[in-house]
């Protein structure tokens, strides 16, 4: 078997298959997979040499054997990939090898970039590998995601192979020199998430020699308790005449591979410009079997950029987003404003937190969906991992499914109705999980608390859930209400700490019903912290709580030289009283300082009625920033300046309004039309038509035609704004506008972007056509 | 150079600078260069007939303009740029909390795309060549972008993709062709095919 073998035998690879078919006159641009078919006795006899030098695996030649990339092929993608695999047979059956030698399905990049920062969708992503993978899987041995950049186009792979095979499936990914992969990936990330999701096998190939690949390969080495591979170039790629050569020849590269082979590699192989020879000499000088590693297994939670590490000093989970006892963050959840979801991250993130606590549940909502949609935003965005926070394992689940990294699940308790629930979400996805010390009510005692984290720790380990990816919650209680249990929560943090676990807590429960909450919150962090608390859940926008933290670590030497202290501490006389200029509240506007806004706003609002200040300052001012834009005495940045910062002021304004009254205008919808990746446009109309009060509903960037007639049904806009770049996808505004018009939409359609004249706009049947953002507030000032 | 393209790319025709926004405009160029991973590729190919017609990979190059450009060349390099995903999706994040900031970050990302491609190209060493000739300029079809990609294998190269549209993303990208082997030519405002309804050029401004 080979998983038997895995992780203990050294097992070879093949090298580069692309390097034997240039020799062989495959020209740049031709399609290598088509060779399957129509010369297949050439794959086959590169496979036999690759296996006689020694191979224990040989791929397929399948690199972009994909729907997508062979759509411009003479082939089905298909066929191609049964001749591959068949060529791959055949050629193990001529060397004999049929019980020792095994084929892997190799499967490249597809090719097309994932959203958020690509066009295609993740289940798209995932369908494409399903269809490959249920082609051929009957045949090959395992499956191998090699020179993969993108982390979250990996994990949909993964889930294609797992939840259909039962198929080993091997993951390397691809490292430039900056130690990261193209997409921004790290090493110690990409273990932590692939490890997570049951890769069997996961290294690195390509890009790089042997020599170069070094700190990637020790660091990876160093923190994955999965077998890992490595598939190197022969040596860095040089450029003569418009080709690609590399100079490092067989018996180089396996001197510089031994290194690798005695420190704990599981399997070896080549890339670009690797030969037979190479791991005919590789196979030489390879042991027999992998070297034993001994790794440190600690408690790791990523994005798909970074990832936090527990332990090394107390990590910070902002809890804002969460609509418990919020009312704004509650109403725009209601209705549908995520944008202010994202802001809040952004302050969060920029107040220092380090983990931010999702939580949307609310009466009324669709969870699972609303979940699945929050993540997804945030994460184009924020570059901090999520916690996942629910009490509804299906919102759970979705989350988890389309989270990029190894996402920190809040949480389940000592129920075994929950755990029953979440444990296999946590196990299939790869998550780290919040135990609450909790059953059937919250035990009074710290020893209780502790018996049900020992019941949560074992429960998970029948699910194959270790010690370091479990966080045990042992449940701040009122001071107010349980003044003599306080205590009890901070002897248990000491002794759940003793069963190997990391702790968190939600601080500022203990402070219900008291005075001066935050004196009472910091000191419980203090104590906490002291403790063992490695987790707390905070406001990081509380400068003293942050603070706290700060000193916690310097006193407890984790923040060595007192390095982060003093940059953090150092200036906070300072941003207390930042400079305030003398401004009124009409130039403020028109100079765009939206730092002072605020609180000039809610100075005006002392003496003035909140619809006094809007008709008699804020629109005469924006008024005059609209004619010195158009006049031509300001420019493009300007004009979104002055327009952000009246978005401010009207925030501070519409706190005074009482329920129900509503200022806004509109709403309009507004879509940068399907196949146009390029939206920087329109928001900023959206931001200009925002400060006149317009409430925008913003639909995004490549907005599918079915969507934009969703969305006029839905909410019966009263205009819709369309916008697109380039003029092969003004074809695909027509079809918008036709799709709307069918929908009976009655409301103006009014389009705008750089290839779009007033003529363009008329042929395909759009009401108006405006040329900026500016001439768009004139023209809904004047049709709404 | 970086800052006057900027400028220009947003839109400024002479308004006075204010010393917040010149202090902006300083920041965006700082993290732009801090954020970018500028990387480059080119793959030189000989040039056959008047159409003209590259052999070695069976392709014509499609239309008047490259036709025109490439009349005296010997060669043709495909040439393929980006700053990579992670200035993207800082844009991004300055999109939802400093559209100001987001705007400037954009232009001056194509200002700095702009620079590299001209430093790349100028350390090719080829003193005789055409300038960068793009797919979507003219009679170019954006769908040859499809071809370059595919001969640079730019996906593995530079982690740049294309959209069923053929668009590149990341944005702050750049696949063309250019002549090698005419004796150099330089870019002139009067004879482009967008000379009608330029926004520069009607601005009194030049594009380059």
């Amino acid at each position: 078997m080979l998983l038997d073998r895995i992780g203990k035998d050294l097992l070879i690879f093949d090298g580069a298959m692309g390097t034997q078919l240039q020799e062989a006159g495959l020209r740049a641009g031709d399609i290598p997979e088509e060779l399957n078919i129509d010369r297949p006795e050439l794959i086959i006899s590169i496979h036999e040499k690759y296996l006689e030098a020694g191979a224990d695996f040989i791929t397929t030649n399948t690199f972009g054997c994909n729907e997508l990339k062979m759509q411009e092929s003479k082939y089905g993608y298909r066929d191609m990939l049964r001749a591959a695999v068949s060529n791959a047979n055949e050629a193990r059956k001529n060397a004999g090898r049929e019980h020792d030698a095994y084929i892997v399905l190799d499967i490249g990049p597809i090719g097309q970039l994932l959203e958020p920062m690509g066009t295609l969708t993740f289940d798209e992503a995932y369908d494409i590998v399903l269809s490959q993978v249920e082609t051929v899987k009957d045949d090959v041995d395992a499956v191998l995601f090699e020179t993969m950049s993108d982390l979250y186009e990996v994990k949909a792979g993964i889930l294609a192979v797992k939840e259909h095979t039962s198929l080993p499936v091997f993951v390397t990914m691809t490292f430039e020199q900056n130690r990261r992969t193209l997409s921004g990936n790290d090493p110690v990330t990409f273990v932590n998430t692939v490890q997570g999701l049951g890769a069997d096998m996961l290294g690195v190939n390509c890009s790089l020699g042997p020599a170069e690949l070094g700190p990637i390969i020790e660091e990876i080495l160093s923190v994955s308790s999965v077998p890992v591979m490595i598939q190197p170039n022969a040596g860095l790629p040089c450029l003569e005449h418009g080709e690609t050569h590399y100079h490092v020849t067989g018996d180089e590269y396996a001197r510089l591979m031994q290194g690798y082979l005695q420190d704990g590699i599981s399997a070896a192989g080549g890339c670009c410009g690797t030969t037979p020879e190479f791991i005919r000499k590789l196979k030489a000088a390879a042991p027999k079997k992998a070297a034993p590693r001994k790794i440190e297994k600690k408690t790791r939670v990523s994005s798909q950029t970074k990832t936090v590490t527990f332990g090394d000093r107390v990590i910070v989970c902002g809890e804002r987003l969460n609509p418990t006892g919020k009312k704004k963050l509650k109403l725009a959840l209601k209705e549908e404003r995520y944008d202010e979801l994202v802001s809040e991250a952004i302050k969060q993130d920029e107040a220092g937190a380090d983990v931010l606590d999702v939580n949307v549940g609310l009466p009324g909502i669709d969870e699972p969906e609303t979940m699945k949609h929050v993540v997804k935003l945030l994460q184009e965005v924020i570059t901090l991992p999520l916690q996942i926070d629910s009490s509804n394992a299906r919102a759970i689940e979705l989350a988890c499914r389309y989270y990029n990294g190894k996402p920190l699940i809040n949480s389940v308790n000592g129920k075994d109705e929950v755990m029953e629930a979440v444990f296999p979400i946590v196990k299939k996805y790869g998550g780290v999980v919040i135990g609450l010390t909790l059953d059937e009510g919250i035990p009074l005692k710290a020893e209780e608390r502790f018996e049900i984290a020992q019941k949560i720790i074992a429960k998970a380990a029948e699910y194959g859930i270790g010690k370091e990816e479990i966080i045990i919650d042992c449940l701040t209680l009122t001071a107010s209400a349980q003044q003599k249990e306080v205590k009890e929560t901070l002897k248990a943090i000491e002794m759940v700490k003793k069963l190997g676990v990391h702790t968190v807590l939600g601080v500022s429960n203990v402070s219900f019903g008291l005075p001066n909450r935050p004196l009472l919150n910091r000191t419980f962090l203090a104590l906490a912290m002291q403790a063992g608390l490695d987790l707390p859940i905070i406001n990081p926008l509380d400068r003293e709580l942050m603070g706290t933290i700060d000193a916690f670590h310097v006193l407890f030497y984790k923040d060595i030289d007192s390095e982060s202290y003093i940059r953090n501490q150092s200036n906070t006389a300072e941003t207390k009283t930042a400079v305030q200029t003398e401004f009124p509240l009409h130039d403020i506007i028109i100079h765009g300082l939206k730092e002072e806004v605020e609180a000039k706003t809610r100075k005006e609002l002392e003496k003035k009625e909140p619809l006094e200040l809007i008709n008699e300052v804020i629109i005469p001012a924006l008024n005059v920033v609209g004619k010195d834009y158009e006049t031509g005495k300001i420019f493009l940045p300007q004009l979104i300046q002055s327009a952000e910062t009246t978005k401010k002021a009207f925030e501070v304004v519409k706190k005074c309004f009482s329920a129900g009254a509503n200022e806004e205008k509109g709403p309009v919808l507004m879509a940068t039309v399907e196949g146009d990746i390029h939206d920087i446009g329109k928001n900023i109309v959206k931001v200009v038509l925002e400060s006149y009060g317009y409430r925008v509903i913003d639909l995004g960037k490549d907005v599918k035609i079915e969507k934009v007639a969703e969305a006029w049904n839905k909410y019966q806009p009263k205009a819709i704004g369309l916008s697109a770049l380039m003029t092969t996808t003004v074809v695909s505004m027509e079809k918008t506008i036709q799709r709307l018009r069918e929908e009976d939409c009655t409301c103006p359609i009014w389009v705008g972007g750089a290839v779009l004249t007033e003529d363009i706009a008329k042929n395909i049947g759009a009401d108006y056509y405006a040329e900026d953002a500016m001439a768009s507030v004139a023209l809904l000032e004047r049709i709404i | 150079m970086i800052k006057e393209n900027a400028l220009k790319y947003l839109g400024h025709t002479g308004q006075q600078i204010t010393d917040e926004m010149e202090s902006l405009l300083d920041e965006c160029i700082r993290e732009v260069k801090q954020v970018s991973q500028p990387k480059a590729v080119s793959r030189r190919f000989e040039l056959f007939g008047a159409l003209p017609q590259i052999k070695e990979l069976g392709l014509s190059l499609p239309g008047d303009q490259i036709r025109e450009a490439f009349l005296q060349c010997s060669h043709c390099l495909f040439i393929g740029a980006t700053l990579g995903v992670t200035l993207e999706r800082k844009v991004k994040y300055y999109e939802k909390s400093n559209m100001t900031k987001a705007a400037v970050m954009d232009a001056v990302g194509s200002a700095y795309l702009e620079a590299y491609c001209d430093e790349y190209e100028e350390g090719l060493g080829y003193p005789n060549r055409s300038y960068r000739l793009c797919p979507g300029y003219g009679d170019i079809p954006l769908s040859l972008n499809r071809e370059i990609a595919r001969v640079l294998d730019v996906g593995k190269t530079l982690g740049v993709t294309l959209t069923p549209d053929h668009l590149m993303i990341p944005q702050k990208s750049m696949l063309g062709l250019i002549g090698i082997g005419t004796p150099e030519r330089k870019k002139q405002c009067g004879q482009c095919v967008m000379r009608e309804d330029c926004v520069f050029r009607k601005r009194g401004q030049r594009c380059y």
